[in-house]
């Protein structure tokens, strides 16, 4: 009883860090001009209100994916590497609190001022296809949900990485270099290989916005050959729905374990 | 209370920073941990405070492992280790406030904390914009503020000024009235000699003496007294009083005394001095006990 206490008095402070450094508003300042471009791009060179109502929806998931990212990066990049760079591990590691704790306690608050931005960012999508359409498709709240997986995932993912190094924009570095280039080659390579990359964070977020494909939800082939032309031939692979979410869960569970055991003998040299 | 360091042991690599170190700090007085740079004094205060894992062994906080029962061993330690860096847009109260809520403490005195190191004034203040030697009062206050009975401190005078030093000294003088074990290292020998009870005294890594400043006074006192007169000394008469080994003229009024050993010797020569006629001001000891203590089981050596 007394750690749940603890993670929460973690997450309450955490959290108000976070607020005070402007972390929150300025994402939130730079979601409102992302979401002020949509509209405008969309609203000036076409019609939403005429087109379909999946294909007004997706407009504003498909940036849901990097939103997510971003967020990830901003609030658990030096998450822990800055206890140490900052050595602010001096003053919170030598009481009684277990390390979890610390670790989950920070985890929370970096989800809860992620989803706030996430929230934020995705109920404006709602509201503008509400707008048009009069109505909301279901894609669109399953996508909201695949969002909600990605952002938990990712997010312990890159929590896992904050406790690797002892240097907070060395972490964010790292993280941003793996998502953006490292899981995008392997997912092209893979591609190339005939090999489905299940085992990609990025192909699994795929889901995000495969969810409005087709006539019904999961009405897309799982994989295509594509003849690229001298004999070579790609395999596009899509996941299933719930192989997506598997993956993503996946990460979550694989680096939660070792974050936290990572983390539990980290020492401050 | 008492902390104990069972067979402790901290290596890296081929380096052994603590080489079974067994010790037992018990009850309500100060000890001073003295070493040279690299001794391993850090690393013990570490190891007690879950910053780092001993390699083996056991670092024993009034009985209970700090390892294992982490929240049972920590319960009532306040520790400063180095100079810690805090959440740079939280004021010196939330910080404290922070501590007290983490540490599920009943005692928990912010104000009095604050005003016990002097920076009650800047209690609503962002700690980023604050100089290092204010981030260490804010960091002792943090130490203070759940009114522990065991404190953890390494070097709690760093980055303060000389003012500022005489202040904290206070306040661990303080605390010592209120029965509270303090383990202290620190590279200050006049700090120990005045704040400390017992001197502990640790090189690479291993543990060279553990004893009371009082014990250690005796056993290292001098053989040499350094006399200051209002009028000018004749150093030749001195030579001929019983017991003198040499003398040495530092100045007109001031000379330096070696004789053969003992408290009584010391005693007598200042007698004689009295009634020579010499006007004695100031006669003391050349050299602090500690510090030949200090010398003789160190050297002048760091491990840097």
């Amino acid at each position: 009883m007394s750690d749940l206490k603890q993670m929460w008095i973690m997450t309450k402070y955490q959290f108000k860090n976070y607020m005070r450094a402007k972390r929150l508003y300025i994402l939130l300042l730079i979601t409102s001009l992302v979401i002020a471009l949509i509209v405008s791009v969309n609203v000036y060179f076409g019609n939403p209100s005429e087109e379909d109502i999946k294909s007004t929806a997706s407009s504003f998931a498909n940036f849901s994916e990097i939103l997510v990212v971003l967020t990830a990066l901003f609030f658990g990049g030096d998450a822990i590497a800055g206890e140490y760079q900052n050595k602010t591990g001096y003053f919170l590691l030598p009481n009684p609190i277990r390390r979890y704790v610390i670790y989950w306690g920070k985890y929370l608050a970096s989800l809860l001022a992620s989803l706030i931005v996430l929230l934020f960012y995705l109920i404006s999508g709602m509201l503008y296809t509400f707008y048009f359409h009069g109505t909301i498709p279901s894609e669109y709240l399953y996508s909201m949900l695949y969002s909600f997986v990605f952002l938990v995932s990712l997010l312990a993912f890159t929590y896992l990485f904050s406790t690797f190094f002892k240097n907070g924009a060395v972490a964010l570095t790292i993280v941003a270099i793996l998502y953006f280039f490292v899981f995008n080659i392997i997912d092209g390579v893979s591609q190339i290989a005939s090999v489905e990359p299940w085992f990609s964070i990025t192909y699994a977020s795929g889901i995000i916005t495969l969810v409005f494909q087709g006539s019904y939800m999961g009405d897309y082939p799982h994989s295509q050959v594509i003849h690229a032309g001298k004999g070579l031939t790609i395999t596009a692979y899509n996941p299933y729905l719930w192989e997506g979410v598997a993956i993503m869960l996946g990460y979550f569970v694989i680096s939660a374990i070792i974050g936290t055991l990572i983390f539990q003998r980290k020492e401050m040299k | 209370m008492y902390m104990e360091a069972v067979s402790l042991t901290k290596k890296y690599g081929n380096f052994y920073a603590l080489r079974d170190l067994n010790v037992k700090f018990e009850g309500a007085k100060c000890i001073g941990y003295l070493g040279p740079n690299g001794a391993g004094k850090t690393t013990t205060l570490k190891l007690f405070t879950n910053l780092l894992n001993p390699t083996s062994g056991e670092a024993i906080i009034n009985g209970y492992n700090v390892k294992k029962e982490l929240k049972k061993a920590l319960k009532d330690v306040g520790t400063l280790i180095e100079t810690p860096g805090f959440y740079s847009y939280l004021t010196p109260v939330e910080l404290l406030n922070m501590l007290c809520e983490i540490r599920m403490a009943n005692k928990c005195d912010v104000k009095n904390a604050l005003e016990e190191v002097g920076m009650y004034e800047w209690k609503d203040k962002k700690v980023g914009k604050f100089s290092k030697g204010m981030k260490q009062r804010i960091a002792i206050a943090a130490a203070l503020v759940t009114n522990p009975e065991i404190l953890i401190l390494d070097e709690p005078t760093t980055g303060m000024d000389p003012r500022g030093m005489a202040e904290i000294r206070q306040v661990i003088k303080n605390l010592k009235k209120e029965k509270r074990m303090i383990l202290m290292s620190s590279h200050l020998l006049p700090e120990v000699t005045e704040v400390c009870d017992e001197v502990a005294m640790i090189n690479r890594g291993k543990l060279l003496l553990y004893e009371s400043i009082d014990k250690l006074s005796e056993k290292f006192r001098g053989n040499s007294v350094v006399v200051t007169s209002m009028n000018e000394i004749d150093e030749q008469k001195i030579m001929n009083l019983e017991g003198v080994k040499s003398v040495e003229k530092l100045s007109d009024t001031k000379i330096k005394i070696d004789f053969e050993d003992g408290a009584e010797m010391q005693y007598r020569i200042l007698s004689e001095l009295i009634t020579m006629g010499i006007k004695v001001v100031d006669y003391r000891a050349s050299g602090m006990a500690l510090e030949k203590a200090y010398l003789q089981m160190i050297g002048g050596e760091t491990n840097e």
